[in-house]
């Protein structure tokens, strides 16, 4: 009741104020100073304004504290959406019951919230689906070896989810009958980090491990990877290697040719995927539970649409 | 016929100091800040946004609420700065207790169960853990200031980083989660009022030691001149281990309140939380030279860090010039705290 | 004056029983104590008599301070024993003599600032309520009818800070009655406060007395001797002289007991041919510090400026050198005048100044010699466009520290490891690597060994030779005596004599000092 006489009140206000907007977005991302996250709050600020949307974006600083404070004034101002970038993908069920409570449609972005399955019908999850990568990587992989030849996994660090999963994604696609010509003869975790991977890679070719192809869970480690490989003067023609990020570093190894196969999960996509989730809840439209940004796989011949 | 009236010196000091036979408490002035600031948004909430800021329930609980954790805190680190120290752990504790007690607080239900034994306890255990660790943590602080002589900066720079340590490694950097019903309820119950009636029954409590007790005058009396209050027979050792220990053991409440509120625990949590709570006793008038500040001051600092917070966002301010905005804040209270104490020396 | 303070005894007088059976109050008998290198107390005695003030007199030096700590259980004694209403007692700590009878109100007043009135006075000893709590009515009553008893009137919710310096010491000395003392020991009472808060305090010091207080006085004034001590003890050197009341003494009676030694001839003053007037200084002024100041110091001349700690010696040197700047008054060099706002100024001026302080405000102790050498000179000469010359600067503080003989294995020593006399040496080339033309010494042997004392003073004589004008201050009156081509008296901020080297000697200095 008061809030409908306050909105209402409010809504007399706009005509003097300085926003014409029709909605006002709420938006707590995780962190600020992370470049992925920057270019994901970047797509969200150009979709709003595209959409005639106001937001107001806050900094969590990564503080699981912090954000729920954000998210209740955002909800004390009488948002009509909020975007939560989660710091803790556990302490998403505060944040939705909040939410719900205050009738406020929230939407998930980029972190998995730990109640994904069982998210209220006016809130949803905006990511890239995290099992595509590695499958996109693995089924390019298996393609340009004909299905068949010895590969080495480089793994990132293993507690961390992505890593777990797009691990498991190279061995389904393995698992299926076009690729089962492939063989994991070594699997190792280089920790998401090139030099780590660089060594890893470096040990392998010393114990004498042969194979035909390298699948990392990361470009970082890929490119470690070429790195040890160059200096033990293997040619990168005879090898393939493929990475997941398309890093500005990736796209450059791809340039010259080391590095074969990498897979973009769209930042820009996921904020005005976000947003596009938010507007449509607002004005009472149906949205998916789950709204999945597609994984772009990139190869030497689509490289140029990534280049910037 | 010489009288005493004239004998004893300075009219101006002596008359002056009769006439405010009650002088106005120092907490006044705060208190007009933070009415001023509440004023403010007010005014600029109709200019700009086109709502009331102050006549919205929801914010004003959510203005309390989020500064609970912070002032629970600052009450502790008040007490420590009264004393002429510095407390930078705090942050850091509330990570460590609250990685710790958390493993304590989950129920079977959640998946990712750390002791799977030890689930499905009372509450008052994970409490009393998180309490002690905290008190620990504290104990270490004034152990290492009082007996190794360092000082308070650097003893509590130490425990800063260690106890982040502590929080990291306890469980490998993962989060704790599922908590059961009863421990969340510390954070959330009575409509979510819960953490505001801890953070004021603490005020409350210390309010009364720091004024009517011995335990308070020693704390002042310390800060005021450590040579005066030995030579007044008052153990300054084992006194501000006393002192170091009761603000460990409330950074362990709040952060028993801040997870119990998120229902998560985070070794990444409590990141820069010590200089809130040391903005908020400094915002609240508490002289960081030591003697001088009051429990009262420190809960209207920690209101005002909360409504510019709160009112930051109602304006729709830019994440960016909200920490500048801060900063300015904290910066201007010292000016006007160090004023105020000038003023003082002048008067003598 | 004294007829407005008849006040009854206090019920709970401090006045055991055993007092009125023992003669005295207090006795301190063949206390010995000593400190790495110096003996302190030799073998002293001292006998206080209940409802009595009892002077302690002596020069600087003489032993007066470590005789109250031991009274007042800061220091423990070597040797010997202090008796309480004929009792021997073991006063471990401040605490302990505070309980058993015996408050000392310190030079420094040692009061919480930040606290009221009463929270100092009741500090540890708070009533509280049935609640455990403290009951502040309660207590500033308690307050209040202390203040009553003492005629003291003050505001008991005052905080200390707002408060003047003579208030501050009715808070302790109230304090020290709240204890039901039997001894009260006060150390220079009167030397940061006014004539009339003097007066007020001398009223309340006979209430006390009245009362079978035992008062232990500390003064360096000979005047408070006569108007308000019964008795009084001369110290020298650490010994005790002798104990006499002072009605039957002249206070020239008294400066030789408190001077009684040969002034010695280790110092090499050297005839000098005195030039032109350098330095000029006319009515100088730093208000509440020092007063209508005015002498001319000539080339070549050491000016020595004598007077009990706290007559203002040193305040004037730092104002010449421009540390605290004159209120009024005019300074003239070579006859010109100069406007010093700053130690900057005064540099510029050719002037130099050794800080009494070294290691306050002398050394830098961390550094090394050379750093410490040359931090006077890195704003003008030896910097080219911004560049240390570190070469010419290193060479010119070698060679200096080579002539004045300072004693290290190197250069880079830090000068912390340093003992004083070598400190001194250091900081004296610091200040002749400025090439002054005045240099201003205050304190220049202060704890210095002999040996390093005379080359100090050799020194001191050639800087003279060489046509620099000195203002030499010290303490020690045979240094003066011994080094000054004249010698300027203060007391109190006043200025009360120029005396020449000829008419210079301990008497007349001393009864100018201590008019």
């Amino acid at each position: 009741m008061k809030k409908l006489a306050l909105t209402a009140l409010a809504s007399g206000m706009m005509m003097s104020s300085v926003h014409a907007a029709d909605l006002t977005i709420g938006v707590s991302m995780a962190l600020f100073d992370d470049n992925f996250l920057t270019t994901l709050r970047n797509g969200i600020q150009s979709a709003a304004e595209e959409q005639g949307v106001d937001v107001q974006i806050e900094d969590a600083k990564n503080e699981v504290g912090t954000q729920l404070n954000q998210i209740q004034n955002f909800i004390a101002s009488g948002v009509d959406a909020i975007i939560v970038n989660p710091v803790d993908t556990d302490a998403t069920i505060s944040i939705s019951d909040d939410a719900q409570a205050a009738g406020i449609p929230l939407i998930y972005v980029n972190r998995q919230p730990i109640n994904v399955d069982l998210l209220p019908d006016n809130q949803a999850f905006v990511a890239s689906d995290e099992r595509v990568s590695g499958t996109l990587q693995t089924q390019e992989v298996c393609r340009l070896m004909g299905g068949k030849g010895n590969v080495v996994v480089m793994m990132g660090e293993l507690t961390n989810q992505a890593a777990l999963q797009r691990t498991q994604d190279i061995h389904d696609v393995i698992a299926t009958p076009e690729c089962s010509g492939l063989k994991v003869v070594e699997q190792q975790t280089g920790m998401w980090s090139r030099t780590l991977g660089s060594d890893l890679m470096t040990n392998w070719i010393s114990a004498g491990i042969q194979f035909d192809a390298v699948i990392s869970n990361n470009d970082e480690m890929a490119i470690g990877a070429i790195q040890a490989l160059k200096a033990d003067g293997r040619s990168m023609d005879d090898v393939i290697v493929a990475g997941i990020d398309a890093t500005t570093d990736a796209l450059a190894a791809m340039k010259a040719g080391d590095l074969d196969v990498t897979v973009f999960q769209s930042a820009e996509g996921q904020g005005r995927g976000s947003v596009d989730a938010a507007v449509k809840l607002a004005k009472g439209e149906d949205v998916d539970q789950k709204v999945w940004v597609p994984f772009e796989l990139v190869t030497p011949e689509n490289l140029n649409n990534y280049l910037k | 016929m010489t009288t005493l009236d004239n004998t004893v010196k300075p009219a101006a000091v002596d008359t002056g100091a009769e006439k405010q036979k009650k002088p106005l408490p120092p907490e006044l002035s705060i208190l007009a800040v933070l009415v001023g600031i509440s004023v403010m948004f007010e005014i600029l909430g109709w200019m700009f946004v086109g709502q009331s800021f102050l006549m919205n329930m929801s914010r004003i609980q959510i203005i309390v609420l989020q500064v609970s954790v912070i002032g629970i805190i600052a009450i502790g680190v008040t007490m420590v700065i009264i004393t002429g120290g510095i407390d930078l752990s705090s942050g850091s504790v509330v990570a460590m207790t609250a990685m710790i007690a958390a493993t304590f607080a989950q129920t079977s239900a959640w998946p990712k169960v750390i002791f799977p034994t030890l689930t499905d306890l009372p509450f008052v255990v994970p409490l009393i853990v998180g309490l002690g660790a905290g008190a620990l943590a504290g104990f270490i602080n004034g152990w290492l200031i009082t007996k190794t002589k360092i000082p308070p900066f650097i003893a509590t720079l130490g425990m800063m980083v260690s106890a982040r340590g502590i929080a990291r490694w306890y469980t490998d950097g993962s989060p704790v989660s599922g908590f059961t019903k009863d421990f969340a309820a510390l954070g959330n119950a009575l409509d979510r009022w819960m953490p505001v009636v801890i953070f004021l029954a603490v005020a409350v409590i210390f309010h009364i030691v720091m004024r009517y007790t011995r335990f308070g005058k020693f704390t002042y009396a310390i800060g005021a001149n450590p040579q005066a209050a030995r030579v007044s027979g008052i153990n300054i050792d084992m006194h501000l281990i006393k002192v170091y220990t009761i603000a460990g053991l409330l950074t362990g409440l709040a952060a028993m309140v801040a997870i119990a509120r998120i229902k998560t625990a985070q070794a990444g949590m409590g990141l820069m939380y010590e200089l809130d709570a040391i903005a908020a006793a400094v915002i609240g008038g508490v002289s960081l030279s030591g003697g001088r500040g009051r429990i009262a001051g420190t809960v209207i600092g920690a209101l005002i860090l909360g409504v510019m917070l709160s009112g930051f966002t109602f304006l729709r301010i830019d994440a960016y010039y909200q920490d500048i905005i801060k900063g300015a804040i904290i910066v201007v209270a010292v000016i006007v705290d160090q004023h105020r104490q000038g003023k003082l020396k002048k008067s003598t | 004056m004294s007829s407005a303070a008849v006040v009854e005894a206090m019920p709970t007088s401090g006045v055991s029983p055993q007092a009125q059976s023992s003669e005295y109050v207090l006795e301190v008998v063949d206390v010995r104590k000593e400190f790495p290198g110096v003996l302190a107390l030799d073998n002293v005695q001292l006998k206080i008599r209940p409802g009595t003030v009892h002077a302690l007199m002596g020069e600087n030096g003489a032993g007066k301070s470590t005789l109250m700590k031991v009274i007042a259980g800061i220091y423990q004694p070597d040797q010997g024993e202090v008796r309480l209403r004929g009792e021997p007692v073991t006063l471990e700590t401040p605490l302990k003599a505070q309980e058993s009878g015996v408050a000392m109100i310190h030079q420094e007043l040692l009061l919480m600032n930040s606290m009221t009135v009463s929270e100092n006075i009741w500090i540890r000893r708070e009533p509280r309520n049935s609640f455990g709590l403290i009951d502040h009515d309660r207590m500033r009553g308690m307050t209040v009818e202390l203040f009553d008893r003492l005629n003291i009137r003050l505001n008991p919710d005052a905080e200390i800070s707002t408060l003047s310096v003579a208030n501050r010491q009715m808070v302790e000395i109230a304090k020290a009655v709240s204890f039901n003392s039997d001894v009260l020991i006060m150390d220079e009472p009167t030397s940061a406060i006014t004539e009339t808060e003097v007066a007020h305090l001398f009223e309340i010091i006979r209430d006390l007395r009245k009362r079978g207080i035992g008062i232990v006085y500390i003064t360096h004034k000979m005047n408070e001797l006569f108007e308000i001590a019964d008795e009084f003890s001369v110290f020298r050197d650490g010994k005790y002289i002798g104990t006499h009341l002072s009605s039957e003494v002249t206070r020239d009676d008294i400066i030789k007991m408190m001077v009684g030694r040969e002034v010695s001839q280790m110092f090499p003053k050297e005839e000098v041919e005195i030039g032109d007037v350098l330095l000029s200084v006319k009515n100088l002024s730093l208000e509440g510090v020092f007063h209508d100041i005015s002498f001319d110091v000539r080339k070549g001349e050491i000016l020595g400026l004598a007077g009990l700690v706290g007559a203002g010696r040193s305040n004037v040197a730092e104002t010449i050198f421009g540390v605290t700047p004159a209120t009024s008054g005019q300074i003239f060099i070579e006859g010109e005048e100069v406007n010093i706002k700053n130690p900057h100024d005064a540099i510029r001026q050719g002037m130099a100044f050794l800080t009494e302080d070294r290691k306050e405000t002398g050394c830098f102790l961390p550094l090394d010699i050379q750093e410490n050498v040359q931090s006077a000179v890195l704003h003008d000469n030896y910097v080219n466009n911004g560049f240390v010359d570190h070469a010419a600067l290193e060479k010119e503080s070698a060679e200096l520290c080579k002539k004045l003989r300072v004693k290290t294995p190197s250069m880079h020593e830090v000068i912390e490891n340093l003992s004083g006399g070598n400190q001194q040496k250091v900081l004296i080339a610091r200040w002749l690597l400025t090439h002054p033309r005045i240099l201003i010494l205050d304190e220049p042997t202060r704890g210095i060994d002999v040996g390093a004392k005379s080359e100090i003073h050799a020194l001191i004589s050639q800087l003279a030779h060489k046509g620099v004008a000195v203002i030499m201050i010290s303490s020690e009156l045979p240094e003066v005596l011994g080094m000054s081509d004249r010698v300027l008296v203060m007391h109190e901020g006043r200025c009360t004599g120029i005396l020449d080297r000829d008419e210079a000697d301990q008497v007349s200095v001393m009864s100018l000092a201590a008019k």
